[in-house]
């Protein structure tokens, strides 16, 4: 004889579509000659000598037109416009520090 | 059947065998329990919770960090169910998942952070009566099914609509056990002061309920002491320790859950909620000069006055409850999580009740 099965509400949601997913990624840069680098760092120790590095490289390899850093003290949330706004009309690109 | 409840989209259903051991296994195998045994979110169950609120299923209240998962009614409503709350206790759990969204509590870290960080719920109102919710004897320990269920319901939802998979998602180091549950109602009736949800600007009438990403519970003995004040002494020595994740981030709030019995021996003194604030901060703390090297020491200005470090920025940022037993024996002390804020919700009276007036 065959088991009659219960129906369950599914607890579990999906994601919401992301904004971003919908827009798709930016186009990726040719070169970054000519162009503006952010750093964002969370200002772990190892994140200063790290950005000043890659920062020199970045020098060596291109004709950048700046760089710009940025630092912010809270990591465990978004962050906050006065940080975010210059790197996203000033810069062509930005490098984020991630973890420790 | 088709539910009153509900409106016309499909519901999403999942077939199991009619087994509370097969449906049990599915849910730990699937990542859908905390590991406890669950009740089947069965549509009868779910549409009796929807029943309660009055409102639809598929009304979204918030999205909840790190999935960005739709916490509509009827996905919040089947976490209840599993969790084994009551219909009549279900506008608490819906206005709880309100507050997670506030984005002073900073959901997403508190659910994928390495510290313990867990909600903790304060109800206030009349809805802790209608729910039977304990605020006295043992209010964060075992025992009562209302407290236990309402917060086991938030962690359910943090996992299956939040997408706090433990492991995975969730790094905390150990965790704690107040991540399964931790809730309790104030004890309003015995207290001198103004209830919780009054100092965050609501009225007295209102229920409501609060949330806060807890780091644990440490017990204060007062039981020797004489003096009343001397029991804030001690409640601000068990604060002063350099590790905690407030003074660590120079961020967040504090939780003190007083008894009736301290309550009233402060006010006694002529001490208002604020004085009690007041003289804890004073005392609190420990000398700057003690502190190791730390890396990241840029915040900790925020928390020194003079040459001492202070748990917390302000007085205000301890949060004082009173609950539990009557007698001045024990203090309850809950450190945060840091970087994250107590959120308050109003706690809407329940179709139920609407009708039954």
């Amino acid at each position: 004889m065959a088991t009659t099965l219960w129906n369950l509400v599914d607890p579990t949601a999906p994601p919401r579509p992301q904004k971003a997913a919908q827009r798709g990624l930016a186009p990726r840069l040719e070169s970054l000659d000519g162009k503006t680098l952010g750093f964002l760092s969370n200002m772990w120790p190892s994140v200063r000598p790290t950005f000043a590095r890659m920062r020199e490289v970045a020098a060596q390899r291109y004709s950048l037109r700046g760089a710009m850093l940025k630092e912010r003290a809270v990591t465990s949330s978004a962050a906050p416009p006065d940080i975010m706004g210059p790197l996203s009309t000033d810069c062509d690109a930005v490098i984020v520090a991630l973890g420790n | 059947m088709a539910s009153s409840a509900r409106a016309t989209s499909p519901r999403d259903l999942l077939s199991v065998r009619p087994s509370l051991d097969a449906i049990n296994e599915r849910a730990i195998t699937e990542g859908w329990s905390d590991g406890l045994p669950i009740i089947p979110p069965t549509e009868r169950r779910v549409d009796a919770m929807l029943r309660a609120l009055g409102r639809s299923g598929e009304d979204v209240v918030a999205t909840l960090a790190p999935r960005n998962g739709q916490a509509t009614l009827e996905k919040i409503a089947a976490n209840a169910v599993m969790a084994g709350c009551r219909p009549e206790q279900f506008s608490i759990v819906v206005a709880a998942v309100e507050a997670l969204a506030d984005e002073r509590f900073n959901l997403h870290a508190v659910q994928a952070t390495t510290g313990p960080a867990g909600p903790c719920l304060i109800v206030n109102g009349p809805v802790r009566r209608s729910a039977r919710m304990n605020c006295g004897r043992g209010c964060l320990g075992p025992g009562n099914q209302a407290n236990a269920t309402i917060g086991r319901a938030i962690r359910l939802v943090l996992l299956n609509i939040g997408g706090g998979a433990p492991d995975t998602v969730d790094k905390a180091t150990h965790g704690f056990p107040g991540k399964y549950t931790f809730c309790f109602g104030e004890d309003e009736e015995n207290s001198p002061w103004p209830p919780l949800h009054v100092d965050r600007g609501l009225s007295p009438t209102d229920s409501a309920v609060t949330v806060l990403a807890a780091n644990g519970v440490m017990n204060v003995v007062t039981t020797v002491l004489t003096r009343p004040w001397d029991m804030l002494l001690w409640v601000a020595n068990a604060m002063s320790y350099m590790g905690s994740n407030n003074v660590v981030t120079a961020a967040g709030e504090w939780m003190v859950v007083l008894t009736s019995g301290h309550a009233r021996l402060l006010s006694q003194q002529g001490m208002s909620k604020a004085d009690a604030q007041r003289h804890i901060y004073d005392k609190a703390g420990f000398p700057t000069s003690q502190m190791p090297q730390m890396m990241r020491a840029h915040r900790q200005s925020r928390i020194r006055v003079g040459d001492m470090t202070k748990p917390c920025q302000r007085p205000e940022h301890i949060l004082l409850v009173v609950a539990g037993g009557a007698e001045p024996h024990h203090i309850a002390v809950v450190p945060t999580w840091g970087d994250s804020y107590a959120a308050t919700r109003r706690v809407p009276v329940p179709a139920y009740a609407v009708a039954e007036n």
